[in-house]
């Protein structure tokens, strides 16, 4: 390696002028000099001048080559010279701060955290709403609603699909489908569940994605009574086929169109596609036969835009569409409008605002930990403040010592930044392993590049920043007043105290905004936990257990031993089924309409033709055996159903407390009759003997539903049941002997259980999440401003160590010198309380609206954190305190 | 015998150049009349590729330039053979006597 003599005197750089400028005159020397000697030899001045041009050769050429050579030469030395200063100053960076662990591990961690935490959030909003849809052109995929006369949200019939098909322009594909199906699938390895839809023919259109195995399904299976064909999931067929081509032309047995049918499997669909998420089976729709009512609805409706037709223009025509059908069939249909919404959006609109208060609470953790690293960096720049004034006095310029200060920074940040990713790999891999049921398109979010690049980046920045808030301090002339300054007063400036304290009043306020956040969802998390949700919500088994059994007396049989089997099983105190379990399995809902004469015949014309006020709606569920029991449902009126509930008895019903208030206000419902025939094409009606409590069937956030029960005895028509058992003991012991039993009984039975803890809490994991996130952050923050205010506090001490001295020595007592620095911690506290309430109040406002149930001027919320910030900055304090306390006057004075 | 001046082989001018700085620094136009002095005349080196060699050698870091005052009190820039220079030098040397005696030994007594 070379040193020219500019690096080692510091010569200025040649600029190209320069370079320039230097050649010609390198080359006038030589030409003036040959001319001379020339001369001397007895030439003329102009033959001489000519000759030695001619010896010299090509001079244009020369001029340029060494023009060029020189040029490179120069910036190959600045290349050079700038990488040797940022060695250095990389090499001073890491021996300063290996000779301060301590520091560098707070910095890092500090820093590590907060750029984790906002990286892991960062990743699961790039995952969930940033990333495009796993779709062609997914900008143009909408799904299409009825809507009602109230202007609510409905979902859609199939007539209404089939004349919105037919009527619109805006669409290039339209597909109507199912909900899901649960239903019990024979696989290879033996019966499983799976979840299943019937789909219309353009339903792939719509998606615009081909199988990545196999085909689509052609016209043949695409018509009533045609040959049945599936298409699976991904995700099916490595879990049942263990991934193999074979697959195609293979049979599934499962019961969706109708009980216990035979599917030629025709294709697989590539795993990023599958829509809805979680499906397993695909089944054309057009194999069953249609449902004409233009009120069965029921069904989703998907389309994808023709290419150039906005939303917005979409939308006005399905309005246009909806609204002429409505004048011409009126009360046929019940919808008066409809509403489109962007498929994104329908998927990702309600974690949205989730999402993005938990980004903003990441980006607070943030500041404080860049408040917290630049308060310790400023901190032991005072320290060296001796040092850094040797420096100066030899010549070092402010930018050099500017860029000292980064490069410490820099070397922070980096390490800060890889630990920070590493930290927020962890968490994504919790998130996805963990939490994929809290949040839609879970297995999109992903460490992957632009998550990197945005770590990278907010790295770089987050250096930079702490880096130039501290070494602002740490300028020329403060530095210089230092050097010139007896030691002692070397206190560091009023200013950069000022500057620190400021910080920390920073750190304080926004751990104030994140624990009231933390407290306020905490205490809504608390009391969503203690309403009553109208059931037991322990010592419950769930199972679903459900035969495709066609026969109804083959059914009831089943439903009957099952239940006594289970019955019999110690431990257990009551058994029932019920078609629909309150937030485990969800059932269907409908109208029913009320008669005064049960002899009075009622066909599905009724639904139409009885007036509103002999109209009503309800949850229906047909429930068996010792249900409400079993359950925990208070039985409040009236019976339950009994063992003379036959199906050639009357028929009987239970109402809910709601049901029964809605519908017979003021009256009793015991001994009224009701029809629900349009449930299960049974028109005998319903005479209420009973009324039960009411139920949070939805979630526990939701309201309770008025509910009607039927007895399933008297109504086998109705769907699969769930079995529920009580029981004294864990309900999860019980899990094995009813498998058992179902296997018994049926042997082609998947049985899947959970227990009624496992539901409820299941009901409320998102919740839980958000609300566990929000919590790690806030006492993450309260450890870095604690940190904060300990530092702060303990520097003021260590420079007022000789008027502490002093103030003993004039018998001031220990308490009061206590009390002094306490006193210190607790204005820092107390200032960063009010800043930060004042902000959490404001922000509040804005949490309301995004936040479903948020008070956000929850008081006691507020005093539970006042009292955890204050008491955190007086512990923080007591330390340096009681360093106070012990010091000596006679030492101090001594030394002074 | 009087024969014609040869040109130079390619590749020996850096080598003269980096000979010429051993015993001491020097500016370009003492340089070139060092090399013409020494090769009676018996070379044809033109002065433009002398300079372009110069410069390829600084930027080679073979050897380092500075401005300095000449014998008649003018500007005049002075180059310096580096440590990189003199090892590259001997290298250059060895090789070159490797290849003239290769040379000679093949031509044999004429």
């Amino acid at each position: 390696m070379t040193h020219s003599p500019r690096r080692i005197l510091r010569l200025p750089w040649r600029s190209r002028r320069t370079i320039h400028d230097d050649v010609d005159a390198e080359l006038a020397f030589h030409l003036d000099m040959r001319t001379q000697a020339l001369i001397r030899l007895g030439m003329t001045s102009e033959d001489a001048r000519a000759a030695a041009l001619r010896e010299f050769g090509d001079l244009d050429d020369a001029r340029r080559y060494i023009n060029a050579v020189d040029r490179a030469t120069e910036t190959h030395h600045r290349r050079r010279e700038l990488m040797n200063e940022f060695r250095q100053d990389l090499t001073y960076a890491l021996r300063t701060l290996r000779s301060s662990p301590g520091f560098a591990v707070a910095v890092i961690a500090t820093l590590a955290l907060g750029i984790g935490a906002t990286t892991a959030i960062f990743s699961i909003v790039n995952g969930v709403l940033l990333k495009p849809l796993p779709f062609p052109h997914p900008e143009r995929m909408v799904r299409l609603y009825q809507v009602n006369a109230r202007g609510g949200r409905e979902s859609v019939s199939q007539p209404n699909f089939q004349d919105w098909a037919a009527r619109t322009h805006s669409f290039e594909a339209l597909a109507l489908w199912s909900s899901s199906v649960n239903t019990t699938v024979l696989a290879p390895e033996g019966p499983t569940r799976a979840r299943a839809r019937l789909v219309t023919r353009d339903f792939f259109a719509v998606l615009g994605v081909q199988p990545a195995l196999g085909r689509q399904f052609v016209p043949e299976e695409t018509r009533f009574g045609g040959r049945r064909a599936a298409i699976i999931s991904d995700a099916f067929w490595r879990k049942h086929y263990g991934g193999s081509a074979t697959v195609l032309g293979q049979r599934l047995t499962a019961s969706i169109a109708s009980p216990n049918d035979t599917y030629e499997i025709v294709g697989v669909l590539p795993a990023s596609a599958t829509y809805p998420a979680g499906n397993d089976i695909w089944i054309p729709l057009e194999l069953i036969p249609p449902f004409p009512g233009r009120t069965s609805q029921g069904w989703s409706v998907g389309a994808r835009l023709k290419a150039g037709v906005s939303p917005q223009a979409a939308q006005r025509d399905i309005s246009n569409v909806s609204r002429q059908l409505k004048l011409e069939l009126g009360n046929v249909t019940q919808m008066s409008d409809a509403l489109l919404i962007e498929l994104r959006e329908q998927i990702v609109g309600d974690v949205r605002s989730r999402l993005f208060v938990l980004l903003g609470a990441s980006a607070f953790l943030l500041l404080i930990g860049i408040a917290n690293a630049a308060n310790l960096l400023m901190a032991r720049l005072a320290l060296r403040q001796s040092e850094l004034a040797v420096r100066v006095a030899l010549g070092a310029t402010t930018w050099r010592l500017t860029r000292q200060v980064l490069a410490e920074s820099a070397v922070l940040g980096a390490v800060a930044a890889v630990s920070g990713i590493a930290f927020a790999t962890a968490g994504v891999q919790f998130v996805r392993s963990d939490a994929s049921d809290m949040l839609p398109r879970v297995g999109e979010v992903a460490v992957d590049w632009p998550v990197l690049l945005f770590a990278i980046v907010l790295s770089i920045a987050v250096a930079l920043v702490i880096g130039l808030i501290a070494s602002w301090r740490a300028s020329r002339r403060d530095v210089r007043d230092a050097l010139s300054a007896s030691p002692r007063a070397m206190s560091g400036s009023r200013a950069s105290v000022g500057w620190r304290r400021g910080l920390v009043v920073l750190q304080l306020a926004l751990t104030v905004v994140l624990l009231v956040g933390g407290a306020v969802l905490g205490r809504g998390f608390l009391r969503l936990l203690e309403v009553d949700p109208g059931f037991s919500t322990q010592r419950i088994l769930v199972a679903e257990a459900s035969p495709t059994i066609e026969d109804r007396q083959e059914r009831l049989r089943y439903y009957n031993t099952l239940i006594e089997r289970v019955r019999a099983l110690p431990g257990v105190v009551a058994v029932g089924a019920a078609s629909g379990v309150p937030i485990a399995v969800s059932a269907a809902d409908g109208g029913f309409v009320l008669m005064d004469d049960p002899q009075q015949p009622v066909t599905i014309a009724a639904w139409t033709d009885f007036p509103a006020a002999k109209k009503g709606h309800a949850e229906y569920r047909v429930v068996d055996g010792d249900y409400f029991r079993a359950m925990g449902i208070p039985l409040l009126k009236g019976r339950s159903f009994e063992s003379r509930d036959q199906i050639d008895a009357p028929h009987v019903a239970l109402v809910s407390e709601l049901l029964a208030a809605r519908t017979w206000p003021g009256q009793n419902p015991i001994g009224k009759f009701v029809n629900f025939g349009n449930m299960d094409g049974d028109f005998r009606p319903f005479t209420v003997v009973g009324v039960v409590g009411d139920v949070r069937h939805e979630s526990l956030a939701s309201e309770p539903t008025p509910t009607f029960y039927a007895y399933m005895p008297q109504r086998p028509a109705a769907s699969e049941l769930t079995l529920v058992a009580s029981t004294g003991g864990d309900p999860k012991n019980l899990a094995t002997p009813v498998r058992r039993i179902v296997h018994d009984l049926h042997p082609e039975v998947a049985v899947e259980t959970r227990t009624i803890e496992q539901v409820v809490a299941g009901s409320v994991a998102d919740r839980q999440f958000t609300l566990f996130v929000i919590v790690a952050f806030a006492a993450t923050a309260l450890v870095l401003a604690s940190l904060g205010v300990y530092s702060v506090v303990a520097y003021l001490v260590s420079q007022r160590t000789r008027e502490i001295g002093i103030r003993a020595a004039l018998g001031a007592q220990r308490a009061d010198l206590f009390t002094l620095v306490v006193y210190e911690g607790i204005r820092l506290a107390g200032l960063g309380i009010v800043v930060g309430t004042a902000a959490s109040l404001a922000g509040a406002r804005v949490l309301r609206g995004l936040v479903y149930g948020v008070s956000g001027t929850d008081p006691i919320a507020y005093g539970i954190v006042i009292a955890i910030l204050a008491g955190v900055a007086i512990l923080a304090s007591w330390i340096p305190a009681r360093r106070a306390m012990r010091v000596d006057p006679v030492e101090v004075l001594r030394s002074a | 015998m009087a024969t014609q001046p040869m040109d130079l082989l390619h590749g020996t001018l850096d080598v003269l150049v980096l000979r010429a700085l051993v015993i001491g620094s020097m500016h370009g136009y003492a340089l070139s009349r060092w090399i013409h002095d020494r090769t009676d005349g018996e070379l044809i080196i033109e002065d433009a590729p002398l300079y372009k060699a110069l410069h390829r050698l600084e930027n080679a870091g073979y050897v380092t330039a500075e401005w300095g005052m000449s014998e008649n009190n003018r500007r005049a820039r002075y180059y310096a053979l580096t440590g990189t220079g003199r090892a590259h030098l001997r290298a250059e040397t060895k090789t070159w006597r490797r290849y003239t005696a290769v040379v000679e030994r093949v031509l044999g007594p004429a």
